[in-house]
């Protein structure tokens, strides 16, 4: 299981995370006219790559802003085609209990999508669906973990609005950050395990 | 502030595992308690205790459209479920039963379940696209076979993943 209780506090280890905390809320600002949601979506990608590789510089730089757009767009084709299902079953008379387990589905295995497309860089890693399945399987307690941190950070988040309203930019940005180390950490590790159990294979 | 940040992620780690080593007591209780109450709202009305039954009408409103044409009458008053609803969420709790660690079905069985489930499917695509109008009993049935075909899914999942925790 990966460390959840540094996911709270990763990003202050960054030298410059004052100043990459204000782009990022500034990404959230424009967030409500859209414009800024690629970019986020971009920043987070890029920073689940490094909670990955165990980066000693926790935040990505964010200045490639090309680069952050392109990775944003593929992160919301992914959100989409993931969420699409349950966007269809949800207006099917009676399609509640699928809706839920579909929707339950979704969110369990999201952490996997991102950080596949995050590590590979390659939107048809996403669709290898016999590994993603394998990987769920094996990681069900840790992504169930990470589900229920993503709830805690969504309260905190929200919380930030107390900070005369403006505090929710950097809360959510800054929950947005300690998902993205878990969606890292918690592949990684599905990866260790996964080359682990083929080693052993190999190995008898 | 940082020992309340370890123990809020202790809480969500232990949590998680709770969910992962409970998955199919919980999904078994919560359909359990939706059957339940489906069967509780009429009864409750009968009784003239209204406004609890109101309250699990409403509740259950949220997962199913409730037309009392098309949900079962027990007492005076229809179930808060449909017939289909009805079926599905039963269906889906036999299946709990049926696929454990324990006791795994052979392929005809599965492929059995599989194909009633997918009868199941049409028969609500046909009903729904209004091509023709089916009794109560049919819904039930259809509905039956659609949440084991679900839950023949779902359970198959979990057994899985119980597999390879108890690995």
């Amino acid at each position: 299981m990966p460390d959840l209780a540094k996911s709270f506090t990763y990003m202050f280890e960054d030298k410059n995370w004052l100043s990459k905390m204000l782009v990022g809320a500034a990404f959230m600002l424009l967030s409500g006219i859209i414009i800024g949601i690629p970019f986020l979506a971009g920043y987070v990608v890029a920073a689940i790559k490094r909670s990955y590789d165990d980066e000693e510089v926790p935040l990505p730089e964010g200045d490639n802003f090309g680069d952050l757009f392109g990775k944003g767009i593929v992160a919301f084709v992914i959100v989409v085609l993931l969420y699409i299902p349950a966007f269809i079953l949800s207006f099917v008379p009676c399609g509640g209990l699928l809706t839920v387990f579909y929707t339950l589905l979704a969110m369990l295995v999201f952490p996997i999508l991102i950080a596949r497309y995050a590590v590979t860089n390659d939107l048809n890693s996403v669709f290898e669906f016999n590994e993603i399945i394998e990987l769920l399987r094996d990681n069900i307690a840790n992504l169930a973990a990470v589900l229920i941190m993503w709830i805690i950070f969504s309260i905190i988040a929200v919380l930030g609005v107390l900070a005369i309203g403006i505090g929710f930019l950097f809360t959510s940005f800054w929950a947005n950050l300690g998902l993205a180390y878990l969606y890292g950490k918690v592949y990684q590790e599905a990866m260790k395990k996964k080359e682990t159990v083929n080693v052993g294979g190999d190995a008898t | 502030m940082n020992s309340s940040l370890v123990l809020i992620a202790e809480a969500a780690d232990s949590l998680g595992r709770f969910f992962h080593r409970h998955l199919r007591m919980i999904l078994r209780s919560v359909t359990l308690a939706v059957l339940a109450l489906a069967i509780l709202a009429p009864v409750l009305r009968t009784v003239g205790l209204g406004t609890t039954s109101r309250l699990i009408y409403q509740l259950e409103g949220n997962i199913c459209h409730q037309e009392p044409g098309r949900c079962i009458r027990i007492g005076s008053a229809p179930a808060a479920l449909c017939s289909r609803c009805v079926g599905a969420y039963l269906g889906f709790l036999l299946s709990s039963l049926l696929f454990s660690v324990r006791f795994r079905p052979g392929r005809r069985v599965r492929f059995t379940i599989g194909l009633i489930a997918l009868a199941g499917l049409v028969d609500t695509i046909f009903h729904l696209t209004g091509l023709y109008d089916t009794p109560n009993l049919y819904r039930l049935i259809s509905g039956l076979a659609l949440g084991a075909g679900l839950g023949m899914l779902v359970f198959r999942f979990i057994s899985e993943t119980e597999t390879t925790v108890s690995r």
